[in-house]
This record gives C-alpha cells, sequence and structure tokens, in this order.
C-alpha cells in the first residue's frame, strides 16, 4: 500500500463535512440536528423532482397491483373458461380473454409479481457479487485488483442475450435461474463502478486519518469507503431493476425463462409470435408491453431523479470560481 | 504507440483464455456426452465406450481443456447436431445478414442523432430538446421486440408500407435492382428497431458533451470574435464532440449483435442471432457454443479496437497506464 503525502494539516477541515456530500443516510444527521425534521435536506429535494414524483407514482400503484393482485383480480389467472375464448376487452372482461378463455387483466396483475420478484432479487444478487469483488479489486489494488478486473472483462466479453438464452438452456426454464442469469451476468457495472469509487476515496485524508488511528481494514471498507459510495451506487442499483425487469421480460419471450401456466409479461407477449394475434388481437400483446415499459420508464425516472439529485454540487456562494467538478457518468 | 498495442494485447490475452475457459465449461455443463451423434444407434455400449475413450472422453479434465483449445485454434469448432454440417460454415452464411443488419441501422443511427445531438445540444432547454428527452426515455424503456411487435403492427400490417419480417419476399424471385429494392424493404423495420435506443442514448450523449463545450473558452472566443455558427460546428464542436463518439461506436457493435437476437427472432431474419436461438430451441449445443465464442471473441476484439481508436484520436490515453 503506498502512503499517501501527509499533507492533513492544509485540507483536513475541508474533509471533516465529507459525509454531507454523498448519500442520504450519513447526510441525514449532519445537516439535521434540530429536533424537528425540516423538508430541506435530499428527501425535500427529491420530493420537487418532477421525475422522482412521476416515477414513485407509477412504481408504487404497479407494485401496489402486484403484491395485491390475489385481491384486486377479479379472476384467478389460471382460470380455464372455454365458452369465454378470445373475447375482446368489455363485458365481464375488461381487458378480454386469451386463447384458453383465461382473464387478461387478472394474468396481468400476476405477471406483475415476476416483474417485481426478478428485477428485485437479480439486483439483490448483483449487489452480492459487485459490491464484494469491486471492494476486494479497489480496497487491495496490485494483483488482486487485476485478477478481478480481467474476471469482469471476461463476463462482459459476452453478449448479453446469447450466453442468457445458453445459460437458460443449460439450467432449464424457471423465475429462480432467471434471476441466477441476470444476477450472475450483470454484476459487472456494479463492481467496475464500486471499484472505481474506492479507488479515489482511499487516498483521501479521513481514510489515511482511520487508518492511522488503527482501524481495521473491514470497518475502513464498511464504514468509510462503502458508506461513502452509497450514492452512485444506489443509482446503479435502481437502474439495474430496470434492466433485469426488460431481461426477464426478453428471456420469457422467448421461451426461455417463465413457463406457462404461470404468467409474466414476457410470455403474454409471446402470444404476438402468431400473426394472427398480431394483427387482429391487440388486447393480448399490447397491455402487457406498456405494462413492461411503464415500469422500466418508471424506475428510470427514479434514477434520473436520484442520479441529478446526488450530482448537485453543493450550493456554496464560491462554486463557480472552484474548477468545475466532473459528474459522476452514468453507465 | 507500438508500446500501447503490445500493452493492451498482453491485457486481452489472458481475457481471451478466460472466455475460453467459461465457453469450454459451459461445453461440458451440457446434458449427454457431446458425441452421441457420431455413434451409429446399433453400436454395442462397449463399442461406444471405447469410442468415447479413443476421442479422451474419460480423460482429466485439464488435458480435455487444452486438446479442446488446440482444435479452436485450427478454427475447428466441431459440426451441428441437427444440421451435421461445421459450425462455423453454418455461423459464415448467416454472418453476412447480421451484418448488414447491423450496418445499416448504425448508419441510420448516426444520420439521424448526430444532428439531433447537436441541434439539442446547441438549443438547451428548449421545447425540441425536452420533447428529446422525454422520446429517449420513452425508447430506452421499451422492450425491443414490443417496439418491433409496434412497428409491425402499424407499418407491415395496417397501413402495408413494408413486409411484416423475412429477407427477401418468398417466391418473388426478384433480380438486380429489383432484389436490391426487395431487401431494402425488408430492411427498413427491423434496422429502425434496432436503432431507435441507439439514437435515444447518442443523440443525449452528443447533447450533453455539447452543451458543455459551449460553455468552454475557446467556442465563446469564436462566438465573441463573430464566426457564424456553421464555421463553429463543423471544426471544432463536431470534431471535439466526436472523439468519444469513435469510441461508443466501436463498443456498440457487440450490443448490436446482442441485442440483434431479438429482432431478428421477431422479423424472422435469418442472421447470427436467429441462428441461437435456433440452436436453443433444437438443443444443437455445439452451434450455441460456437456462436457464444464467436460473439465473444468479436466483443473482445471490439473493445480492442476502441481502446486503438481512442489512443488515435487522442494521443494523452498513449501515456496512462
Amino acid at each position: 500500500m503506498n502512503a499517501p503525502r501527509l499533507d492533513l494539516s492544509a485540507k483536513f477541515p475541508v474533509k471533516v463535512g465529507h459525509s454531507s456530500a454523498t448519500g442520504t443516510a450519513a447526510a441525514a444527521p449532519a445537516a439535521v440536528p434540530a429536533a424537528t425534521p425540516k423538508r430541506t435536506g435530499t428527501s425535500g429535494k427529491l420530493l420537487r423532482n418532477p421525475f422522482f414524483v412521476i416515477g414513485a407514482v407509477i412504481l408504487s400503484v404497479m407494485v401496489a397491483l402486484a403484491v395485491f393482485a390475489p385481491w384486486v383480480a377479479p379472476f384467478s389467472p389460471d382460470e380455464i373458461d372455454l365458452f369465454a375464448i378470445e373475447e375482446p376487452p368489455g363485458g365481464g372482461h375488461w381487458l378480454g380473454t386469451d386463447e384458453v378463455g383465461r382473464d387478461v387483466f387478472s394474468r396481468l396483475l400476476f405477471g406483475g409479481r415476476v416483474s417485481v420478484l426478478v428485477g428485485v432479487s437479480a439486483v439483490a444478487l448483483q449487489l452480492v457479487i459487485g459490491v464484494a469483488l469491486g471492494a476486494l479489486a479497489g480496497y487491495c489494488g496490485g494483483l488482486v485488483d487485476a485478477v478481478v478486473m480481467r474476471l469482469t472483462e471476461v463476463v462482459m466479453c459476452f453478449p448479453f442475450y446469447a450466453i442468457a438464452i445458453t445459460l437458460a438452456a443449460l439450467f432449464g426454464a424457471s423465475v429462480w435461474n432467471v434471476i441466477l442469469i441476470i444476477g450472475i451476468l450483470h454484476w459487472t457495472g456494479l463492481a467496475r463502478l464500486v471499484r472505481a469509487e474506492f479507488m479515489s476515496l482511499r487516498e483521501r485524508e479521513f481514510v489515511l486519518a482511520a487508518r492511522a488511528i488503527g482501524t481495521s481494514p473491514l470497518r475502513i471498507v464498511l464504514r468509510h469507503l462503502l458508506r461513502n459510495s452509497y450514492g452512485p451506487v444506489l443509482v446503479y442499483a435502481t437502474l439495474a431493476v430496470a434492466q433485469g425487469v426488460l431481461a426477464e421480460a426478453a428471456l420469457s419471450f422467448l421461451g426461455l425463462g417463465v413457463r406457462q401456466p404461470q404468467p409474466s409479461w414476457g410470455n403474454m407477449l409471446s402470444a404476438a409470435q402468431s400473426m394472427r394475434v398480431l394483427s387482429d388481437q391487440w388486447w393480448l400483446w399490447m397491455p402487457p408491453g406498456i405494462a413492461i415499459m411503464l415500469m422500466v420508464l418508471a424506475i428510470n425516472f427514479l434514477g434520473e431523479a436520484l442520479s441529478s439529485n446526488l450530482n448537485r454540487r453543493p450550493a456554496r456562494p464560491v462554486a463557480d470560481l472552484w474548477p468545475r467538478r466532473r459528474a459522476h457518468r452514468q453507465p | 504507440m507500438l508500446r500501447f498495442l503490445l500493452r493492451r494485447l498482453a491485457v486481452a490475452l489472458p481475457v481471451l483464455l478466460g472466455i475460453s475457459l467459461i465457453v469450454f465449461l459451459l461445453v461440458h455443463l451440457q446434458p449427454g456426452d457431446p458425441f452421441v451423434e457420431m455413434v451409429s444407434p446399433d453400436a454395442t455400449p462397449e463399442q461406444k465406450a471405447e469410442l468415447l475413450r479413443s476421442y479422451g472422453y474419460g480423460d482429466p479434465i485439464g488435458i480435455q481443456y487444452l486438446r479442446w483449445l488446440g482444435k479452436l485454434a485450427t478454427g475447428e469448432l466441431g459440426n451441428s447436431v441437427l444440421q451435421g454440417r461445421a459450425v462455423t460454415a453454418l455461423i459464415g452464411e448467416r454472418l453476412g445478414n447480421t451484418a448488414l443488419l447491423a450496418g445499416s441501422s448504425l448508419l441510420l443511427t448516426l444520420a439521424v442523432a448526430l444532428p439531433l445531438g447537436l441541434f439539442i445540444g446547441l438549443r438547451r432547454n428548449g421545447w425540441p430538446d425536452i420533447l428529446v428527452s422525454v422520446l429517449s426515455f420513452a425508447l430506452v424503456s421499451v422492450p425491443t421486440f414490443f417496439l418491433a411487435m409496434l412497428l409491425i403492427k402499424l407499418f407491415a400490417i395496417d397501413l402495408r408500407w413494408f413486409p411484416t419480417g423475412g429477407v427477401v419476399t418468398i417466391g418473388a424471385g426478384h433480380e438486380g435492382w429489383g432484389h436490391v429494392r426487395d431487401v431494402f424493404a425488408h430492411l427498413v423495420l427491423p434496422s429502425a428497431v434496432l436503432a431507435l435506443a441507439n439514437i435515444a442514448i447518442l443523440s443525449r450523449y452528443l447533447r450533453s458533451s455539447v452543451s458543455e463545450l459551449v460553455d468552454q473558452d475557446f467556442i465563446r472566443a469564436l462566438f465573441a470574435r463573430g464566426v457564424p455558427l456553421r464555421r463553429v460546428v463543423t471544426p471544432h464542436l463536431l470534431r471535439n464532440a466526436a472523439r468519444p463518439l469513435v469510441i461508443i461506436i466501436s463498443l456498440e457493435i457487440p450490443a448490436l449483435l446482442s441485442s440483434a437476437l431479438l429482432t431478428e427472432t421477431v422479423f424472422n431474419w435469418p442472421g447470427v442471432g436467429r441462428l441461437s436461438f435456433e440452436a436453443v430451441q433444437g438443443r444443437d449445443y455445439p452451434l450455441l457454443m460456437g456462436i457464444v465464442l464467436f460473439l465473444a471473441v468479436t466483443t473482445l476484439a471490439c473493445n480492442l479496437l476502441a481502446d486503438l481508436l481512442q489512443a488515435v484520436v487522442d494521443p494523452r490515453v498513449r501515456l496512462v497506464r
């Protein structure tokens, strides 16, 4: 470990406030010591961001509908009604029925559960792998860094859909395999992000100070480095949920993800591979497609709001005299 | 420059080995033994075992990997189970179609995104800027295959402007210019689908780099001296903004090959992406592994190309370790 120059005395007072610039968790105690919480901090700024508000409203409605699907849905998603096959919307079925008389609206609600489950679990898996490897590479550097980075590059060289369908063919098609596949293929971006954050943070004086007073490496990683990388990681993870939802839809659409009879937006869309459905029965494929788009759009809005919130320069009167810091660019 | 090149290659070599190792492990994970198609159905179990041994099936996995690597070095990827032909030949046949699709969508992307990004970069926060922002959010959020279906429904089924899929009209037997026109008509929708999301990303990227450049002193000085806009745009703005563009485009090629899988499947476009989907459906593992290996190596090559181009357009890069 090469020791940075000891210019603590000159810069230390500036660095005391390092935690307030990043992350909601770190900012809260430093910024608001008063008993009455004022909506001036990070959350207040977020609530004034139209992207955040629109995204949060759409997403919470969709997630609520998915979670409470058994109580909201007018029919069971598997209920076959052979007397009502391929009925257009109207009458008893809001969005019509499919080729075996199942209610499309109910299936749509239950399909949302798959998207939420896959999106969140796949990102959780990515976080575990990506943050661990990125932290390892960024903190240790040297040979460990080289090995982890080569591994990351190897995984990144495989185009996602080509390798994903291969793995799906080998593992078999199921919800859990879809989560596994997305998780083990998409962690690379997170690992690189965490590594880059750690590399720039570990040379900073507050880390040096922590090391000087004998803080253990694990505690430095968790309390000082990881906590200060919180913001970019949160933004990345948010956007990764959207990618997960899209990937699940694509795999299920190809018949390599969630299989019938369990409904998912992707496998509902595969009905439109038949030209007859595509041209005449819009209610079978338009609603799931629009649902995917809305959910992904809402998550992307949230990501955009979070990222612009984090990139905002601290409101200093002299801000414009300072050399302009390059904003953190999202991958 | 040569040192830079050698250093890049030294980094790429372990990655290449890693790729081959992963593909080899995937080959090993495949259910059943890979030689099953080579044995005649009426052979006795002893004969089968003998044949497998002669191919080294029971050898330690390390030896098998080295042997597989040796075969790979001579360009041998084995035979397709379903079609009984060399995997390399099958990929070669389909590669032209994929290259045509990817190339035309790349051209379309550049033709639209360059002027668009420049325009909204120069007029930040006007209504075109906001419109493009909203549209690009929508385009990035829509699944490509759903977009493909919407376009087929609208332009192929309802308006009948373009065919619904394939490369040529079956049974039409066009020749010469007629053939070119026919292929072009089939090409419009799939390349538009592939291009739209990229247009959104690229124009947003260009917008931010142009709007950063406009604030810089050398551009402001040009304007202050009264240099007309068109004399600023091409030699100064575009040249500086396009520098990272070269790299983005070379990194875009593998992404195009990958996302072409869905587009090719929806449009029945007989390219490499569709071939890999057919291989999955037919459980044709040798073909599948061949395609995966091919795509991964192509990606690695494109990454190297991106590094080299970066060093060419920005000599400072060569000095950075």
